[in-house]
């Protein structure tokens, strides 16, 4: 933004730049955080509400006057109607692309040119959105790279409406694992990261690099040995990372793991197991979704640690911007 | 980064702005609710004062009322004065008379006083009686002083006793002069 500077010295104020409610959905339920995010030490408000099986299937919204009626309830719960939403892991899709760029030459036309390439939907079906990550020289010419996440837009028009249905506002929007790695990672941390969403019947990798997802690869489990499905995963994340790691950024340095509780000891207990293997990466954390929010060892959070740690997407929510 | 749809972008956008107006508008009604606040204290002090000026000069008026009145009275008082003068004047100073009387004095005629008092009566009319005496050499100057001053038109009547006329040379002569005040 034009006035960053400025308004590090004159934040706008509360009214012009609303708090909002950060709400992600999962099949199972939809969870909601709302806390200051100008305060040191704000109070920390949350509610999840369990979803009737089905009414949300592989991210998608089936039954919308069901997720309608749990919406409301997150409404009557907290003071605000100002909601920015995750989507689905499911539904979204990230990837990076390097493409020329120029003065006069609009970059979202651009983007908008490679949606097609790299996603399987027809652009006027599409919402996306960027984040620059480099620019370089080459020959006569500057190249810029950016990570791309697109998301069908009868998908989100969906959210939207069951938003709106239940009396709330959405202020924004964004895929579920920016949102997780926008909690976990600390701000400013260059290093390339791997966040692991472990849920009870899917599990997310992401690869994280200056706070920005850069890849995204979801694992259906399906009954059978849990930390075997994770490590199988986990190996092809790696591979591609090694694979695709031509800016020798080095490899990945530590492992930030969120998730259902239960399913995220198992997917780090599988990553100690996991240590024989060439690729094996020491610093392993169940990770603190207050990074960004408080400082744990001063102020103790009002939830308690194990609820906490599947809250990443809506605490990541909050902290998203609206503009 | 944001994923919602264009449309709901566009509405965030007017949201944006209608809020930012309603703080214009919030900003600019606490600056004039501020501004009024501090005028507040200038207010009551010029109040206070002025209302000690208009006590100031109620009393002003009771005091000096009778001595505005007597200067507001001095141009109806001038106007009497100079009526009363014209009246008694009749627009003829007594400085041009004078000079009038003796620019008429013939070679042989020697005056020796001239005598001017207003408002008296003289048969049975009222105005400037002038006694006019002197030497003439010769009758024949005396006559025609008396002639020229006749026709001069300046004096209503002109008065030479028969007495003054009795000796042919050097004859003392005194004269009555009458100028009618003009009504």
């Amino acid at each position: 933004m034009r006035f960053e500077s400025l308004s590090k010295y004159f934040p706008s104020p509360r009214f012009l730049k609303p708090s909002h409610i950060g709400v992600s959905f999962s099949d199972s339920d939809i969870k909601a955080v709302f806390f200051d995010r100008t305060l040191r030490k704000p109070h920390l408000k949350n509610i999840v509400v369990p979803l009737e099986k089905g009414s949300i299937v592989s991210g998608s919204i089936v039954n919308v006057d069901d997720v309608t009626k749990k919406l409301s309830i997150i409404k009557s719960n907290f003071d605000l109607p100002f909601v920015f939403f995750t989507i689905p892991d499911e539904l979204a899709y990230i990837f990076s692309v390097s493409i020329p760029v120029s003065a006069g030459l609009s970059a979202t036309e651009s983007v908008a040119f490679t949606i097609e390439e790299n996603v399987p939907l027809i652009l006027s079906d599409t919402v996306f959105d960027f984040i620059s990550t480099e620019i370089v020289k080459a020959e006569s010419e500057y190249k810029a790279s950016f990570v791309v996440a697109a998301c069908a837009k009868e998908e989100v028009e969906k959210f939207v409406k069951v938003i709106y249905a239940s009396g709330l506002e959405p202020v924004g929007c964004i895929h579920e694992s920016q949102a997780i790695a926008n909690a976990l990672t600390p701000r400013g941390l260059s290093e390339k990261l791997c966040v692991i969403h472990a849920r009870e019947n899917v599990i997310g990798i992401y690869l994280v690099k200056n706070n920005i997802t850069h890849f995204s690869t979801l694992r259906f489990i399906s009954g059978g040995d849990y930390e075997h499905q994770f490590l199988d995963e986990y190996e092809k994340f790696l591979e591609y990372c090694s694979k695709y790691n031509t800016n020798q950024e080095g490899p990945i340095k530590s492992v930030f793991v969120c998730g259902e509780f239960v399913y995220a000891k198992k997917t780090v207990e599988a990553l100690f197991n996991f240590k024989n293997h060439k690729d094996h990466i020491d610093n392993i954390h169940l990770s603190n979704v207050w990074m960004n929010v408080l400082k744990i060892e001063k102020d103790t959070p009002n939830i308690n640690y194990e609820d906490s740690l599947n809250l990443a997407g809506p605490v990541g929510a909050v902290l998203s911007d609206i503009v | 980064m944001n994923l919602l749809p264009n449309k709901e972008k566009e509405f965030l956008k007017k949201g944006l702005k209608l809020r930012f107006v309603i703080v214009a508008l919030y900003l600019l009604t606490a600056f004039f609710v501020v501004g009024s606040i501090m005028l507040l204290p200038a207010y009551f002090l010029m109040k206070g004062q002025l209302s000690s000026i208009k006590l100031e000069n109620y009393n002003t008026k009771t005091v000096d009322g009778g001595s505005i009145e007597e200067i507001l009275n001095i141009p109806n008082e001038i106007n009497a004065k100079l009526k009363f003068l014209q009246s008694n004047v009749g627009n003829l100073s007594t400085v041009d008379i004078f000079y009038k009387i003796i620019n008429l004095v013939p070679e042989k005629v020697v005056l020796n006083s001239i005598s001017f008092s207003r408002n008296q009566d003289y048969k049975e009319k009222t105005g400037i009686h002038i006694l006019v005496s002197g030497l003439a050499l010769d009758r024949g100057s005396l006559v025609s002083f008396s002639a020229l001053l006749k026709d001069s038109n300046l004096f209503s009547l002109v008065d030479v006793p028969v007495s003054s006329l009795t000796k042919e040379k050097n004859l003392p002569f005194s004269m009555v002069l009458f100028i009618e005040n003009q009504k």
